[in-house]
């Protein structure tokens, strides 16, 4: 039939989020409420040896011998305390947690509450660090062979920095105690996530733990762990009040103590032939964990995973390294190091290109992965793989090749990437999730069960539309439980691109099972008939799919989207301000579901990555975010959004649902190459991010650098 | 003191120096209000006093003494565009996460028809959305306010 | 950090309906009160609980601080007008442009309609490192934390910096220097007028403060004479972002054309000291000079005499020279560089 997949149906919480109906979690109270507030240590690294607490009675104060079960924020490793027992590995860590039925009277409370610390030597380089969190190596084919081949070897270190999530609704939870049971209310990714560790810190039964999601305004990855620590503190306020407890951080206490995208450097030697065929890569990734491991082992590993871009090349050495420092835990941001690594390699490709005399355009021609190539980690490409396509819509739409002669050596410039992200978990990770949804029929339609959360980018009305068609109904006859862990499913967490690809699936899946169910009869016959019934399906990889975590060799993803960006900019060379003036997004994504939500997310991504490229810098200062106000670390504003000209292309995958594959990530893979691409363009030497006016007024190419750069 | 807020005179007994925002979501209700930031860097807590907007995390309770303030809860009321505007939010991808939606139409709201892409942008100058990189918002507010676009559908393909 | 940032800290508040009435508290409290006129800088150094002030006196109140009025063929701009008003009213956009287009650009559009100028003026210093309470000069410390070898100091000073290297921010600062405008300021039963650029003041005077108010004291007003109406002007403000941002640098210059020549002139940039700086040398060296290259060229190289950039903001020699060559040549420089 299908009728919804394809068009841009209304979403589903529209209506709601336009007139202000919608409920967010600081939008929700309950009776005998207490406000809860986090103590934190104002040391890098140490131990806090004794603690002095000046509080009247009415004030519940908890620490981590109030933790009635274990006390770690359960995610990976259990390394992280969910509140400090004695020694300190970052600034902000969560020591003592302060709870009033008056949140005036928090006021000032920090100000009674003093710790004696012992303080260590701080490090806060992760190239010196002796603490690493998780190291990957891939290997291909025979390194030194490759650079046998090649007529010259290129080398380049590329740099990139923190990046703050900045969801415009800051972290937030409310904890509501029961009868030998807890509920957390709360803005979240992964309603899953957050109970696993509520069971592991309360020391309930599973089934005594839930967790519903609030409306969640934004989460770009930031609210994936994050939540879990802050859903942990506000539960033992509340399992030691007996009361409900409500905890919402301000934008300076969330900027100064939840986590970014992990700062990287990435170091590129590249064999090259004189006609620009790379023969040989050798890539060393070291990405900056911060004080604990969180997510730091998976983002490495995407990372490292993209770190060749969509490049063939035979022989290929990559390492990776996550290490700790003394900074607040860095963790998920939309991209999960593939970002950091794709920036390195497509201001490489650039950098090689001017020293091959060739053209940037024509050097990703010639080594751009092609259906039947093989990845970095040797998983064979299938038809879908459109990295050409990508690159060859973009170079036609935006007139990148007569732009780029014409602007040679005046102060416009235009730059360009490829790149390309894998759908869903990286490697067995889907396997080892075996995520479920569910379908329950209804007298009117079907009820959606799953803990796929909304956060903005449309999960609830996507996953709708896949329903509605696949059980030829109207989108109109299907709803979206809410994220509730009592209600629905572990369908897993809501990250790595993958609720449309493996959800959605999931999705399709139970709604065929139920419409061969129904048979002829409608909704409200089979349900007049035979009551509810619901169908449940389990994620099962695809045929032939395998990965070898031992060897980092085989199928990573499942499928990878790919994009391309042209980014057109222009340089005052006396000042340095730069003005990006327009974007073309080119996104090959299998099918989008819902144009315009998906044209959203690559619009929105794009912007992410246009600031990160010129605006968006962390400044730390002793371990601690010195700018740590709206007012100074700076996103991009109406005023300053370039124009974003996007195009989808459609080459559906087998295993997607209707063919999708995933599109969240990917657009925020691009941008920042393709700025600092553009500004070479202009005669800007750019290898570290953002790319701010004294950065660039440093990297100015001389003359007879130009003359080499101007070659294309 | 007295203020009439979305059209109701009410005699309200706060502190002076309270924030407009924190009287509004704790004194009445009006949640649909949102605090982004807490200085004036976001709009997300934009409303209308005496029809100019205003970031309510920076007023005082006692700077809306006697004034006319209006939230999202009351724009439909108090301005035939709201409508519009809220509608087109949905349809043409201007909302997603929503948490900034409130404060763009209220920025919004004070816009005339046929106001040009220039005029928008500048009106909404002062609200931030990490979500849609702004051009859904901007196509968003055109198609409320041009009779032409009024009512149109949803782009397809 | 402190844990609840939106609540305001416990203060006497007083609200007085009259410039008379809030003299008095002033006086009575001294340096315990603290003045707040449309509340975008207070809010943020209260609630961070950098400064905690015993009595704040809210002037939102006092109807005669606010306004616009002819005073013998300039205006008399009361302290507590708006931005908005500032930028929109009809007689500043006809005889003072200058000041109408640095209004039109301060911040956001939120922050204009509730922002005062009087406000605009007297706004503190926004080096992040002082904001955010780490114990500075400017502080009371003895240390400056912009001018370490780890510190971000792309914002900050590149003239006269003495151990603070903190810039003014203020974008009416400089139009108003560059008009010759005087401030009113009242204290008990006295009052004074100073001219705008003795309002301010460096680290090398009072390191605290930016400006000659002191404890007892109230802006009134700002006062324009009529020398500078309908005179040639040019207002330029380079930021990271075109909404919200302080100027990297913002330059405000007055031309009075006499034929071809210029008569006489003031020019003054910000984001580049702790007080706007005004380009004595380019004033008297461009005097009787057309507005061509050549002139523009002299003086961009005598703006930035004297010039010493720390680690991060060296891209504001050039960009001084930039903007002050566009401010004497209009049009034509953009048209060239």
């Amino acid at each position: 039939m299908g009728r919804a997949v394809g068009t841009s149906v209304r979403r589903m919480d529209g209506d709601d989020k336009v007139t202000g109906a919608a409920k967010y979690v600081d939008d929700l109270s309950f009776p005998d409420m207490l406000f809860g507030a986090t103590i934190r240590s104002t040391i890098s690294c140490g131990e806090i040896v004794n603690t002095h607490i000046g509080l009247p009675p009415e004030f519940v104060v908890a620490d981590h011998r109030d933790i009635p079960g274990a006390n770690h924020v359960a995610l990976i490793d259990p390394d992280q305390p969910c509140l400090a027992e004695g020694p300190i590995r970052h600034y902000a860590e969560p020591v003592l947690l302060v709870a009033h039925a008056d949140r005036r009277a928090l006021f000032g409370v920090e100000a009674r509450i003093r710790f004696d610390y012992r303080e260590r030597t701080p490090n806060y380089d992760p190239e010196r660090s002796d603490t690493c969190f998780k190291q990957i190596a891939i290997d291909k084919g025979d390194l030194a062979r490759g650079f046998g081949d090649a007529d010259t070897v290129i080398e380049g270190e590329y740099r990139t920095g923190h990046q703050e999530q900045l969801y415009i609704e800051p972290n937030g939870v409310i904890a509501v105690p029961g009868d030998g049971q807890i509920t957390v209310y709360g803005s979240l990714q992964c309603p899953y996530y957050v109970h696993k560790a509520l069971v592991v810190v309360t020391g309930l039964a599973p089934a005594r733990v839930r967790v519903v999601q609030a409306e969640t305004g934004g989460g770009f990855g930031g609210k994936e762990e994050y939540p879990s620590m802050l859903a942990c503190h506000a539960a033992i306020l509340a399992i030691k009040s007996g009361r409900p407890v409500k905890m919402i951080y301000d934008r300076v206490e969330d900027l100064l103590a939840t986590t970014k995208r992990h700062p990287s450097v990435v170091r590129h030697r590249t064999g090259v032939t004189r006609d620009g065929r790379m023969t040989a890569m050798d890539i060393d990734v070291v990405m900056d964990g911060g004080g604990y491991a969180t997510l730091s082992a998976v983002v490495l590993s995407r990372g490292v995973i993209h770190a060749a871009g969509p490049y063939r090349c035979d022989h290929l050495r990559i390492r990776g390294r996550a290490m700790m420092t003394n900074t607040p835990p860095n963790g998920a941001f939309r991209g999960f190091g593939a970002p950091q690594t794709q920036f390195a390699i497509e201001a490489h490709i650039d950098r090689m290109a001017g020293a091959l005399g060739l053209d940037p355009l024509r050097l990703r021609e010639i080594n751009a992965l092609r259906p039947g190539d093989t990845t970095a980690t040797g998983q064979t490409l299938g038809k879908d793989a459109s990295a050409l396509p990508v690159l060859r819509e973009a170079v036609k739409r935006s007139g990148y090749k007569q732009k780029r002669r014409a602007w040679q050596g005046t102060n416009r410039g235009i730059g360009l990437s490829l790149f390309f992200h894998g759908s869903g978990f990286t490697g067995a990770g889907e396997v080892k999730l075996a995520s479920k949804a569910s379908l329950e029929l209804t007298a009117t339609g079907a009820r959606i069960l799953v803990a796929s959360t909304e956060i903005g980018q449309g999960t609830r009305t996507m996953l709708a539309q896949i329903v509605a068609d696949a059980m030829a109904l109207p989108y109109s006859s299907i709803e979206v439980h809410a994220a509730d862990t009592d209600a629905v499913p572990d369908s897993g967490p809501t990250v790595a691109s993958r609720t449309c690809m493996i959800v959605g699936k999931l999705l399709e899946r139970c709604a065929r099972d139920l419409r061969r169910k129904l048979g002829k009869l409608t909704p409200a016959e089979y349900f007049t008939r035979h009551g509810a019934v619901v169908v449940t399906a389990q994620y099962e990889p695809p045929p032939g799919q395998v990965w070898d975590d031992q060897r980092y060799a085989g199928d990573a993803y499942g499928s990878y989207a790919w994009g391309c960006n042209v980014v057109e900019l222009e340089v005052d060379p006396v000042t340095f301000e730069i003005t990006p003036t327009h974007v073309t997004a080119v996104a090959e994504i299998g099918r989008a579901i819902h144009p315009v939500m998906a044209e959203g997310q690559i619009q929105g991504g794009t912007a992410q990555g246009i600031g990160y490229a010129l605006l968006e810098e962390v400044v730390m200062r002793d371990g601690r975010m010195a700018n740590a106000q709206l007012t100074n670390y700076i996103i991009p504003t109406p005023m300053d959004a370039p124009l974003i000209d996007v195009a989808m292309i459609e080459r559906p995958y087998a295993h997607g649902p209707f063919g999708a594959k995933g599109v969240g990530e990917m657009p925020i893979d691009g941008p920042a190459p393709a700025v600092v691409n553009a500004l070479r363009h202009c005669g800007f030497d750019v290898r570290a991010i953002p790319a701010t006016p004294e950065r660039l007024m440093a990297g100015k190419l001389k003359v007879e650098e130009l003359a080499v750069e101007s070659f294309s | 003191m007295i203020v009439t807020i979305n059209g109701k005179r009410r005699r309200l007994d706060v502190a002076p120096m309270r924030r407009l925002l924190d009287v509004l979501r704790e004194d009445c209700g009006l949640t649909g209000t949102k605090e982004g930031c807490g200085e004036g860097e976001c709009g997300a807590c934009t409303v209308l006093m005496d029809g100019v907007a205003v970031d309510s995390c920076l007023v005082p309770a006692a700077h809306a003494e006697g004034r006319a303030v209006v939230t999202i809860e009351g724009a439909a009321a108090a301005k035939r565009s709201a409508r519009a505007l809220q509608h087109a939010f949905v349809e043409h991808g201007g909302a997603q996460c929503g948490i900034c939606t409130p404060g763009m139409i209220m920025a919004a709201l004070p816009l005339k028809a046929r106001s040009s892409r220039d005029q928008i942008k500048t009106a909404l100058a002062g609200n931030l959305c990490r979500c849609t990189g702004y051009i859904a918002i901007f196509q968003s507010v055109e198609a409320a306010l041009s009779p032409a676009r009024k009512g149109a559908r949803a782009r397809r393909r | 950090m402190p844990p609840i940032r939106d609540v305001m800290p416990a203060f006497e508040l007083f609200q007085p309906a009259s410039v008379g009435d809030a003299l008095g508290v002033l006086d009575r409290h001294g340096a315990d009160a603290w003045v707040m006129a449309g509340g975008m800088d207070t809010f943020d150094w209260l609630k961070d609980r950098i400064k905690r002030p015993k009595v704040v006196v809210d002037l939102g109140m006092v109807e005669e601080l606010r306004g616009i009025k002819d005073a013998a063929g300039g205006l008399e701009i009361g302290a507590m007008t708006t931005l908005t008003t500032v930028a929109h009213n009809p007689l500043v956009k006809e005889r003072f442009p200058l000041l109408a287009e640095a209004a039109l650009i301060v911040a956001s559009p939120q922050i204009r309609n509730q922002g005062t100028v009087g406000g605009n003026v007297s706004q503190d210093a926004r080096c992040w490192y002082y904001r955010a309470g780490w114990p500075c000069y400017r502080a009371g410390g003895n240390i400056c934390y912009a001018d370490t070898p780890t510190a971000i100091n792309r914002e900050h000073a590149i003239f006269n910096a003495d151990r603070c290297v903190a810039v003014n921010p203020s974008d009416t600062a400089p139009a108003l220097i560059a008009l010759d405008a005087e401030f009113v300021i009242k204290r008990g039963s006295a009052e004074r007028v100073v001219p705008a650029r003795e309002f301010f003041v460096g680290p090398g005077i009072d390191i605290t403060r930016l400006t000659v108010l002191q404890p007892g004291d109230l802006l009134t007003a700002i006062r324009i004479p009529a020398t500078w109406a309908g005179k040639a002007h040019y207002f330029e403000k380079v930021r990271d972002r075109q909404v919200w941002d302080f100027a990297l640098v913002n330059i405000a210059a007055s031309l009075n054309m006499s034929g071809t020549t210029i008569s006489d002139a003031r020019m003054v940039v910000n984001g580049v000291a702790a007080e706007p700086y005004r380009l004595d040398a380019v004033e008297a060296a461009i005097k009787g000079k057309p507005r061509d290259k050549a002139t523009a060229d002299l003086a961009a190289d005598l703006a930035v005499q004297g010039a010493v950039p720390l680690q991060h903001n060296a891209y504001k020699i050039p960009l001084v020279k930039a903007l002050v060559k566009r401010a004497i040549r209009g049009e034509a420089e953009w048209a060239t560089s």
